[in-house]
């Protein structure tokens, strides 16, 4: 049950009124007398003099009288008729707007070939102009005075005329469907339309007129349409779709599957180009691209999977790394924008770490975790390890995690992420021979060494996600006295020994702690590297290929975060501030976002590919059952009302009974 | 309860007798003047010898004058029934106890009037739908005395129905007094048949109304709940739960007053006497006026 106004339920603070009289009423005093019978008589004749005022001495049945009236009228439903009353005929024109409403047949060759005819929603368009000019038999609502709404079924679905009566009303709305009798409507979409949101706001005018009928164009037809009628404007087209391509690493080399169909029209010879740019490259033969054309010849409705592994005139050649692979085909069918299928993230980004420390003083744990990080995040990036001495073979730049351990450097590097190991160089014969501290450009003070102990306590952060930090023990740790710019995350009593800095300019971890004093668990120290990896390098794009209007999150690992396409364009600074970010592409096509990195020179940038739903580009689908919106019960289908009507009939019996039993003998 | 019956009252109304209508028969002995003719030394009438009539009453002097045996006739004096019917129904004394003995203090008047002037007087109390008849026929002072003192003890209570109680009452005698109901006539019985039922009997009947100043004029107001004391609880429709306003008050003050109108008429074409009384009137002013209005006291 719902309420066509909830507000009206303020009236419920009659009752504090109701309770407000009986407590103010004054109580009645007893008396005895001898007997009552002239008192009878009294009222009797009092009765037959002012029969009005008997009312007064009943305020409880007035007080029942009304509220049997309020739920008289809660039952009658009682609503302020709008523009129209419920009676009113009326028409609710839903008209799809996703992209495959752009369905226009193509005439010519190749790529002289041209689109010719009209679209699917100017086709529907037209129907809606039939109705509203009243040509069409059968529906005369128009010449009856009828309310017309007409709602587009986009991804958002908003009501473009909202119960219009005047034909001049319906009119302007056609005419700003197709402006200047343009081809391609401004309202047709790339993406599906949300036909549910449509319902729910068809929901809304049922509430004022439940009367009404309501037709759907699109393009196809449901198996069970409900109350809607539903009006397919699709004419005989057809549709070659490339609905996926995927890249499968087998033995380190990649196999392109791609998944197409012709529906709509079978026997189609489909010549299929398959483009890979930077083929092999980073270190290899940068700038190399490759192009394979297969020719498939595709039954109707069926999808086809092409499979290419091997290019080049002899298959001799393959591909283990790639920027992108682009797959199209080059055919004149009625709807052009699934030809084309771009894929990205066939090739790892490479991320340098450098492991600085004194001649002869890498400590092996740090080593093996390193290696057995670059294996965890082989998918991801990929890792090359250097390791040097400060002074004498360190290097700065192209470095992308430099990692400091007993000598600390002059003054940080430029760029890069940097993790200070032990900067107080202490333990294992490092005193003495470790002479620098702390670079000079990190506001930090060192105090001495001093006894260290189990991890006491910590701040909920992702460099120690998932790790049991309590269980770590530093035998000495060195104290740190002054590090405003610092984020402590670990403690031993009360000395931080995990700071964190994670700015634009700066990324910068220290731990004043040396491992060789250290018990860490096994898998808890390399553990510690992969989430200060994950940290500062997070993966900015979960997948490289989205659906039109797909929300994903982005999570970039630098700042000025940028994105061009299509269907968004966004400077770096007016992006996006607070990451990870939810965002969906209204287009379709490449799109490319780009960062800026510490330790790059020039931004690093990364693309995804929106492609169109594949039940957008499937001509034959029949869809199941369509929502319907919810309609009011009839008003002689009183459904939960039967209840109430009880309610009211046992009160109407009550009050009649009191009556009798109290008011009416003593009178 | 503080009795008005004492010595002096009773000793005013020793100038006083009941005047009771000439068709009664009574019995012999009383100083009640009938129609009939009797053997008092007061003259009355001639008739002609009849055969059997006493020849010692033949007037000679007449018989010299005319030749005809005329006898002398002699009035009749007969000793009455006085029955006081007396209403013990809580009405009458539970929340009032001065109208349960003013109601008494009339009827005793009336029975010392009548034993005094050597009549019987028996006092018949009305409880439900029976009568209760305590001490039976009085004759003479002393006994009078004695059944006052016992009247005194009467408890007031429940409801009475006067026409079954009186009808069902097998000694209501005939035609020889005057019975005398006393009650305040409040009630939804039709007490009525009662009184026809007595005047069937060749009673002579009076009624008296004892009501209350409360009664006559109630004082109080707003709303109220009206406990009646013959009412069986709170919840018995005998209560009433009403708004006493000014309106109310004197719709009460007309429905009394039309009440007392139709009691009235009714006793007027029946030639029964009806007096009402209020308990803060003097028992001398019932007596000396309004008794000897409507002629049953001279």
């Amino acid at each position: 049950m719902s309420l066509l106004l909830p507000l009206g339920l303020i009236a419920l603070a009659s009752l504090a009124v109701l309770i407000l009289i009986y407590i103010i009423k004054p109580a009645y005093q007893k008396r005895f007398v001898s007997s009552t019978f002239i008192w009878k008589q009294a009222l009797k004749r009092k009765k037959k003099r002012i029969p009005i005022s008997r009312l007064r001495n009943i305020l409880i049945f007035l007080c029942q009288f009304l509220i049997l009236t309020t739920f008289a009228f809660a039952i009658a439903q009682p609503f302020i008729a709008d523009a129209q009353s419920p009676e009113q005929p009326h028409l609710i024109i839903v008209i799809d707007a996703g992209v495959s409403m752009r369905t226009r047949n193509m005439e010519g060759d190749g790529s002289n070939a041209l689109p010719s005819g009209s679209t699917r929603f100017w086709r529907a368009v037209e129907g809606f102009d039939d109705i509203v000019g009243a040509r069409e038999e059968g529906i005369n609502a128009i010449n009856d005075g009828a309310a017309v709404s007409v709602i587009i079924a986009g991804h958002t679905p908003f009501s473009l005329v909202t119960s219009a009566i005047a034909t001049s009303q319906l009119e302007t709305a056609l005419n700003s469907l197709h402006p200047n009798n343009e081809i391609i409507s401004p309202f047709l979409e790339f993406g599906e339309p949300n036909i549910e949101r449509a319902m729910r706001m068809i929901e809304d005018i049922l509430t004022t007129a439940p009367l009404s009928d309501i037709i759907y164009f699109t393009s196809i037809d449901y198996e069970i349409p409900g109350n809607v009628e539903v009006r397919n404007v699709s004419n005989a087209e057809w549709n070659v779709a490339i609905l996926g391509v995927e890249a499968i690493r087998v033995d380190g080399l990649y196999e392109f599957h791609i998944e197409i169909a012709s529906f709509g029209r079978g026997g189609v010879m489909v010549p299929i180009s398959l483009q890979l740019d930077d083929v092999n490259t980073q270190r290899l033969r940068a700038g190399y691209w490759e192009v394979e054309t297969y020719t498939a010849t595709l039954n109707a409705d069926e999808i086809y999977m092409a499979v290419i592994r091997n290019f080049g005139p002899a298959g001799q050649e393959t591909v283990y790394s790639f920027g992108s692979a682009t797959v199209s085909v080059d055919v004149n069918d009625s709807f052009q924008y699934d030809n084309q299928f771009v894929i990205f993230g066939g090739r790892r980004e490479v991320i340098h770490v450098q492991y600085v420390a004194p001649e002869g003083r890498h400590h092996l744990m740090m080593n093996a975790a390193l290696i057995a990080l670059r294996t965890v995040i082989a998918n991801q990036w990929d890792v090359v390890i250097t390791t040097s001495t400060y002074g004498v073979n360190f290097e700065e730049g192209y470095t992308d995690v430099y990692i400091f351990e007993h000598e600390m450097p002059a003054v940080l590097p430029q760029g890069g992420i940097v993790i200070l190991l032990n900067p107080g160089g202490f333990g294992g014969g490092i005193e003495g021979v470790v002479t620098r501290r702390m670079p000079s450009n990190v506001d930090m003070e060192l105090g001495s060494r001093i006894d260290g102990g189990y991890v006491t306590n910590s701040n909920p952060h992702p460099m120690i996600a998932g790790m049991n930090v309590n269980n770590i023990r530093f035998h000495y740790i060195t104290e740190i006295r002054h590090a405003p710019m610092f984020a402590p995350i670990m403690f031993v009593e009360d000395n931080p020994i995990l700071l964190v800095q994670n700015t634009l300019d700066a990324k910068v971890v220290i731990m004043p702690i040396n491992l060789h004093y250290a018990n860490f668990r096994l898998a808890e120290w390399p553990s510690m590297l992969l989430n200060l990896f994950e940290y500062f390098l997070p993966v900015t794009l979960p997948q490289h290929v989205f659906d039109v209007n797909q929300t994903f999150e982005i999570n970039p690992r630098g700042g000025e975060v940028g994105i061009v396409g299509p269907g968004l364009t966004v400077s770096p600074d007016g992006f996006l501030q607070q990451f990870p970010q939810g965002i969906s592409m209204s287009v379709h096509g490449v799109h490319t976002i780009s960062q800026s990195v510490l330790g790059r020179i020039n931004r690093v940038e990364e693309s995804l590919f929106i492609r169109i739903a594949r039940d957008q580009s499937d001509f034959v689908r029949v869809g199941d059952s369509l929502p319907n919106p919810l309609f009011p019960p009839p008003i002689d289908d009183l459904g939960d009302w039967h209840l109430l009507i009880f309610i009211a009939a046992a009160f109407v019996a009550l009050l009649f009974i009191e009556r009798l039993l109290h008011l009416s003998p003593r009178i | 309860m503080k009795s008005l019956l004492n010595n002096e009252f009773f000793a005013r109304l020793e100038t006083l007798a009941i005047n009771l209508s000439a068709d009664l028969r009574g019995f012999f002995g009383g100083k009640h003047r009938v129609k009939t003719y009797g053997q008092t030394v007061e003259f009355s009438d001639y008739r002609e010898y009849m055969l059997g009539d006493d020849i010692r009453r033949i007037d000679w002097n007449l018989y010299s004058r005319f030749e005809k045996y005329f006898i002398k006739l002699f009035t009749d004096e007969r000793q009455m029934h006085l029955q006081v019917f007396l209403d013990c129904s809580a009405s009458m004394g539970q929340i009032e106890s001065k109208k349960a003995a003013y109601a008494l203090a009339v009827g005793a008047a009336l029975g010392f009037l009548s034993v005094h002037n050597m009549d019987k007087v028996s006092f018949k109390l009305l409880k439900k739908s029976k009568v209760e008849d305590t001490g039976g026929i009085i004759v003479g002072k002393n006994n009078f005395f004695r059944a006052i003192k016992a009247l005194e003890k009467i408890e007031y209570k429940s409801e009475v129905n006067i026409s079954e109680a009186i009808a069902g009452n097998p000694n209501v005698g005939g035609s020889d007094g005057l019975s005398v109901i006393i009650s305040d006539f409040f009630s939804e019985n039709d007490w009525k048949k009662a009184v026809d039922y007595l005047l069937y009997k060749k009673r002579q009947v009076m009624l008296v109304q004892v009501v209350t100043p409360e009664e006559l004029d109630p004082s109080y107001s707003g709303r109220t709940t009206l406990l009646d004391s013959e009412a069986g609880g709170m919840e018995d429709l005998k209560n009433l739960k009403i708004n006493i306003t000014r309106g109310l008050l004197n719709a009460y003050e007309e429905a009394l007053e039309e009440y007392n109108q139709e009691i009235k008429e009714f006793c007027n074409k029946r030639g029964v006497s009806f007096i009402t009384v209020s308990c803060d009137q003097p028992l001398e002013q019932v007596l000396f006026k309004q008794l000897l209005k409507v002629g049953v006291m001279s």
